[in-house]
C-alpha cells in the first residue's frame, strides 16, 4: 500500500503525462502495484510508459481507478450505475479499454469489460457478432459454412 | 515490465487475436451461445473446442448438475422417450419449443450406465461408449484388455471432475474368469495419457461388492456391499483401493438385508415376491458437497446419513440427517388418493440439493408424477408430470423401492472433448 499522498507518473502512447495518487493506481493494478512493490519506480524521475494506452483511454482507466478507490463503500446499485454510465462508450473505445486493462491488469475492471462484451453479443445471430468482434475471413470452406447454415438455421 | 513499443490500430482486431481475452469473454456466455460461436470462425471452433476453454469455464460459471435425466422405459426399446427436466424452475419444460436446449442420447438403443459431472458412460449392445449429452460427442470405451482375450469379469466406473483434474478417467475393477471370486485387480485409464495402466497389487473384497454401480464423489469413486455394509473407494490420487470406510449403519430392527443390485436385482420374476419387499437397502448420493447414503425399505421409512470426515484424525461416520416415515409427510394425501391396495407403488428417484443452504429434497416417482420431498420439513411440490403411454401405463407401476434410481441420471452442461 503506497501512501495515500504521494503521486506517480503516467505517460501515454502520445507522451501525455498523467500524475496519479499513487494508492489509487496500487490498488487496481496488479503491474503498477509489482512495480512500487520491488522498488523499480523512482519518484523523482521516473515516469510509467503505457505506449500501447493512448490518452483518452488512460484518462478513462485513471477515472475508473480514482472512483473506486474513493467510492468502494458505495451500495452496489450506485456502483453499477456509474460502471454503466462509465462503460456507455463506442465498441471501438470498449476494446481500447480491455486492451489497457488486461496490459495494466486491472482484475475488477477486466471483468466488468468483459461482462458488457458478452452481454453485447449474447443471442445474437452469427453475422452480428462476426461484425461486432470485426472477423472480416472466418476461415471456413462454403461446404464447411453451408453445412453449419443448415444443421444451425437458427444461428443465421 | 516490457515495454510494448507496437501501436495498437485497432483493438477490435488486436482482441479477435488474442486467445486469452477471447477466452475470457465466450466462458462468461451461456451453453447457446457457445455452440453459436464455433460457427462464427474457425479460430472460434478451435478456441472452443481445446479442453482448456471447458475448464477455463467450468471454473468461471462453476459446474451445475442443471437437470435430470429420467429413462425409465428400458424394456421397451422401440417406444422409448426420455424425460428430461431443469432443476431450476424457470426453465423447466417444454424446453423444444423456448428452444432450451435439452440434451439426448444418441440412439433408442443406448442405456445411460453412469453419469458423472456432464459426462456419460453409455451401453449399446455390447458396446460401451464415453458420451457427452451436451456437445453429442461420442467415443467407444478403450478396451483395457487385448480384444482377443475375454476371460476377465470387469466393471468400468466413470470420474469426470474439471475442477480437480484434467480430462476424464476410467476405473476398471476386474478379475480372471479362473480367479477367486473375492481377488479383484484395479487398473485406470486417463484421457490425458489415452492409455490404461494396472495399478499396485490386487485385493480381496466380500463377494457382494456392486461394482456396477461406482460413485465418483472428491477425488474417489465409491461402491457399497449391502449385505456385508462394507464401502470401498479409489483414491484417484493415490490411485489404489482402500477400505478406510466406515461400515454401512446397522439396519433398523425387524429389517432383512437386502442386496440392492441396481435393476437387474428387481427383475420381473422378483418383483412379486415377498421376499424383496421385506428387504433394506442403501445407495450412496452425493448432494451438496457431500457423500450421503439413503437408507430404505419397501415400505415407508427412508433415512438419509451424511459422511462425516475429521481432518484431524482422517476418521469418517455416518451422521443421521433424517428419518423419514412417508406417510406422515404431506405425501400423505398423495398416498391416500391413490386408492391402490399395494401403495408402496413409489419409487425414490434422487437425492438433491434444494434452495439456497444445504437443505436437501428427495424426488420420488408416485404415479407417473415426479414429487420433491423437502426433507427439512416434510412438505413436498410437484416437479412434473410424465407422459402417459396408451398401451403401456404399467411402466408406471413396476418401479418399488428405488428402481427408479438407477434410471435416473444427473445431467450438466460441459464442453469437455472426449
Amino acid at each position: 500500500m503506497g501512501s495515500p499522498l504521494k503521486k506517480i507518473m503516467l505517460c501515454s502512447s502520445e507522451k501525455e503525462i498523467f500524475s496519479v495518487e499513487e494508492q489509487v493506481m496500487v490498488q487496481h493494478s496488479v503491474i503498477i502495484n509489482n512495480m512500487i512493490e520491488d522498488g523499480s519506480y523512482n519518484y523523482e524521475e521516473s515516469k510509467i510508459p503505457l505506449d500501447c494506452v493512448d490518452s483518452k483511454t488512460l484518462k478513462k482507466v485513471i477515472d475508473y481507478c480514482t472512483y473506486h478507490t474513493h467510492h468502494h463503500n458505495d451500495n452496489q446499485e450506485d456502483l453499477e450505475a456509474w460502471d454503466a454510465q462509465f462503460l456507455n462508450v463506442d465498441s471501438n473505445g470498449l476494446y481500447d479499454l480491455l486492451m489497457a486493462a488486461n496490459y495494466l491488469e486491472i482484475r475488477n475492471l477486466l471483468d466488468l469489460i468483459y461482462r458488457t462484451i458478452k452481454n453485447m453479443i449474447k443471442g445474437k445471430k452469427i453475422d452480428e457478432i462476426r461484425r461486432i468482434l470485426n472477423i472480416k475471413d472466418h476461415g471456413f470452406t462454403p461446404e464447411e459454412e453451408e453445412q453449419n447454415r443448415k444443421e444451425y438455421p437458427h444461428f443465421y | 515490465m516490457s515495454h510494448n513499443t507496437e501501436l495498437i490500430s485497432s483493438s477490435a482486431e488486436a482482441i479477435e487475436t488474442h486467445d486469452a481475452l477471447l477466452t475470457e469473454i465466450l466462458v462468461r456466455l451461456p451453453l447457446r451461445d457457445v455452440i453459436a460461436f464455433k460457427c462464427v470462425s474457425k479460430r472460434l471452433l478451435s478456441l472452443i473446442s481445446d479442453p482448456y476453454f471447458s475448464r477455463c469455464r467450468t471454473t468461471v460459471q462453476g459446474t451445475r448438475f442443471s437437470g435430470l435425466i429420467l429413462d425409465l422405459d428400458f424394456i421397451h426399446p422401440e417406444h422409448r422417450e426420455l424425460t428430461f427436466f431443469y432443476f431450476n424452475k424457470k426453465l423447466r419444460r417444454p424446453c423444444r419449443r423456448r428452444r432450451i436446449f435439452c440434451p439426448k442420447i444418441p440412439d433408442h438403443y443406448s442405456y445411460i450406465l453412469q453419469s458423472c459431472n456432464g459426462l456419460m458412460l453409455l451401453r449399446r449392445f455390447t458396446d460401451r461408449f464415453i458420451y457427452n449429452p451436451t456437445t453429442g460427442d461420442k467415443k467407444p470405451l478403450p478396451s483395457p484388455f487385448p480384444s482377443f482375450d475375454n476371460s476377465h469379469f470387469s466393471k468400468y466406473s466413470l470420474a469426470f471432475d474439471p475442477l480437480r483434474f484434467l480430462g476424464y478417467k476410467l476405473i476398471c475393477i476386474f478379475r480372471g474368469k479362473f480367479s477367486k471370486r473375492d481377488r479383484h485387480q484395479t487398473m485406470v485409464y486417463s484421457s490425458e495419457s489415452g492409455a490404461w495402466n494396472p495399478c499396485s497389487s490386487s485385493f480381496s473384497t466380500p463377494t457382494d461388492m456392486d461394482f456396477a454401480h461406482g460413485v465418483y464423489f472428491k477425488d474417489s469413486v465409491y461402491w457399497i456391499g449391502n449385505k456385508s455394509k462394507t464401502t470401498l473407494r479409489f483414491d484417484m490420487k493415490e490411485e489404489r483401493v482402500k477400505d478406510d470406510m466406515p461400515p454401512l449403519p446397522p439396519l433398523p430392527p425387524g429389517s432383512q438385508d437386502l442386496n440392492v443390485g441396481g435393476p437387474v436385482f428387481l427383475a420381473l420374476s422378483e418383483l412379486n415376491s415377498k421376499k424383496a419387499y421385506n428387504g433394506y437397502g442403501y445407495i450412496l448420493a452425493p448432494a451438496c458437497g457431500y457423500m450421503n447414503l439413503v437408507g430404505f425399505d419397501f415400505g415407508f421409512y427412508v433415512r438419509v446419513f451424511r459422511l462425516k470426515e475429521d481432518d484431524y484424525s482422517s476418521s469418517r461416520s455416518w451422521i443421521l440427517m433424517h428419518n423419514v416415515d412417508l406417510r406422515r409427510t404431506s405425501l400423505k394425501t398423495v398416498f391416500n388418493n391413490l386408492n391402490l391396495p399395494n401403495t408402496w407403488k413409489y419409487s425414490i428417484l434422487h437425492l438433491i440439493k434444494d434452495g439456497e443452504d444445504d437443505e436437501m429434497a428427495l424426488l420420488l416417482l408416485i404415479h407417473g408424477k415426479v414429487i420433491a420431498l423437502r426433507l427439512k420439513n416434510n412438505t413436498t411440490y410437484d416437479v412434473l408430470g410424465l407422459k402417459i403411454k396408451g398401451n403401456n401405463p404399467r411402466y408406471y407401476y413396476n418401479f418399488p423401492g428405488v428402481m427408479g434410481w438407477y434410471r435416473a441420471f444427473e445431467y450438466a452442461e460441459s464442453l469437455a472433448c472426449l
